[in-house]
């Protein structure tokens, strides 16, 4: 008779029915190597009972969340859904920067990228991306797929993710959480600067920095530049790169791109 | 207080545009998950990104969840893939991925390289131990012995039949006792310890 191991685990169980139960024992009677294996199973079973659950980090899946309540919020389903709906939490944060973007285009216009401000006040839908000035805080713990997920969502969106959105963000969640010592804008992008291009033969970032994100990587404190690169002569982004550095000593972490 | 949501009732709402519904989702299940690929990975580090990657590709396929299995099996199904492609990345990740990386070939699949740093005879518990358990093996005993899982479940989750997802939790079973250092002996087969005992 071959060893019955598919009704092994379930004798070890005790959840055999009687016939099936009768059936192993008379097998075990004459089979030493099964006989042994209960007898391993049993012990093993016990040590995995006492074995405790271990907390959670109470961060994980905020990126997917963050990434869901980005997704809500910039592609509201029909219909009224119930609850607080997504944009109901930025909404007045969205009115804050959408009133200093204007106040910016009003007064500033000589200062940065003035095209691409005017444009922003004027035609939101075909806005040029806004370089970045300042640095986002986000209590998130990226991995590469969060990092993906980041480049990803930034394709083709540029209206979107780099408007009035994603700059909403920027405000509560910048004001609320300190997972790392804050660091300056300059430093963040000499950071940047350095981690890609010191390394010979590494290309120093190139395209148009638009997001500056404190982190962390996997863990490690990190910076993330999410750059646009266009293929020039005036044409639109359709790659967005984003390079990741640890912010203790700039070192290269990962990076990704997505295209369009 | 609000009465509990059914899983499926949450999906429905988050389809419908309402993100605290995700959220919930990600609440409710954030521990179990954590701890399956805890389990599972041997590592807090990945345990979290594949966490992180589970919810992730949960946020992505909602659209593709139809209803015809129970989220949590649903669920299960998606962070077990996560912990796999975690265990694929680990092995063959570069530290800088240049475009053009992500067309490379995957590498066949394998058991995670365990850390025997800290490993020394006799001090193996249980969960040291799972680490060298074979992954496939592993998986199906973490959701049965540790998540208490039915076997009906367990094949649903892993889409092998309970014939085999019963071998492998059997076999699972012996190798974490041979890796816990726990020899033959017949201490807990009380019918015929007395007459094997030399």
């Amino acid at each position: 008779m071959s060893h019955p191991d598919a009704l092994l685990a379930e004798y070890v169980d005790g959840a055999l029915a009687e016939g099936e139960r009768a059936a192993v024992e008379r097998h075990l009677a004459s089979c030493e190597r099964c006989r042994d294996e209960v007898a391993l199973a049993r012990a093993a079973r016990a040590a995995l009972a006492s074995v405790p659950e271990t907390p959670a980090p109470s961060d994980l899946g905020a990126a997917a969340i963050a990434e869901a309540r980005r997704r809500a919020g910039s592609h509201p389903a029909a219909g009224a859904p119930p609850g607080r709906p997504a944009w109901y939490r930025w909404a007045g944060a969205a009115a804050g920067i959408a009133a200093a973007l204007l106040v910016v285009a009003l007064i500033l216009p000589h200062v940065g990228n003035a095209p691409a401000t005017t444009a922003a006040a004027g035609d939101a839908a075909r806005a040029a991306a806004s370089p970045a000035t300042s640095v986002e805080t986000q209590n998130v713990n990226y991995d590469l797929s969060g990092v993906e997920s980041l480049a990803t969502s930034s394709r083709g969106q540029e209206g979107a993710v780099f408007g009035s959105n994603d700059q909403a963000t920027q405000v509560p969640v910048a004001a609320s959480v300190t997972p790392e010592k804050r660091i300056s804008f300059a430093d963040a992008v000499t950071c940047l600067d350095r981690a890609f291009t010191e390394p010979t033969g590494q290309q120093a970032p190139e395209g148009q920095l638009v997001r500056v994100i404190q982190a962390r990587y996997r863990g490690v404190p990190a910076i993330l530049g999410v750059y646009l690169l266009s293929p020039g002569a005036g044409q639109p982004a359709d790659i967005v790169r984003v390079l990741v550095a640890s912010s203790r000593d700039c070192s290269i972490l990962t990076s990704t791109q997505a295209t369009a | 207080m609000d009465p509990p949501e059914p899983d499926e009732e949450l999906v429905r709402r988050f389809l419908l545009g309402d993100a605290d519904a995700f959220e919930r989702l990600v609440e409710r299940h954030r521990q179990r998950v954590y701890n399956l690929c805890l389990r599972v990975l041997g590592d807090p580090e990945d345990a979290a990104d594949a966490v992180q990657d589970t919810f992730l590709s949960v946020l992505t396929k909602l659209r593709q969840f139809r209803g015809d299995a129970a989220f949590t099996t649903w669920m299960h199904r998606v962070a077990v893939n996560a912990c796999y492609d975690l265990s694929r990345k680990r092995r063959r990740q570069p530290l800088l991925r240049l475009a053009g990386d992500q067309d490379l070939p995957e590498s066949e699949l394998g058991a995670p390289v365990p850390d025997h740093a800290e490993e020394s005879a006799g001090t193996h518990d249980a969960v040291a131990a799972l680490r060298e358990v074979p992954e496939e093996f592993r998986v199906a005993l973490v959701l049965a012995d540790l998540h208490d899982m039915a076997y009906e479940q367990i094949a649903k989750v892993l889409d092998v039949p309970i014939g085999t997802v019963k071998s492998r939790v059997h076999r699972g079973r012996v190798a974490l006792a041979r890796a816990m250092g726990i020899t033959n002996r017949e201490p807990e087969a009380p019918a015929r310890a007395s007459e094997d005992q030399p």
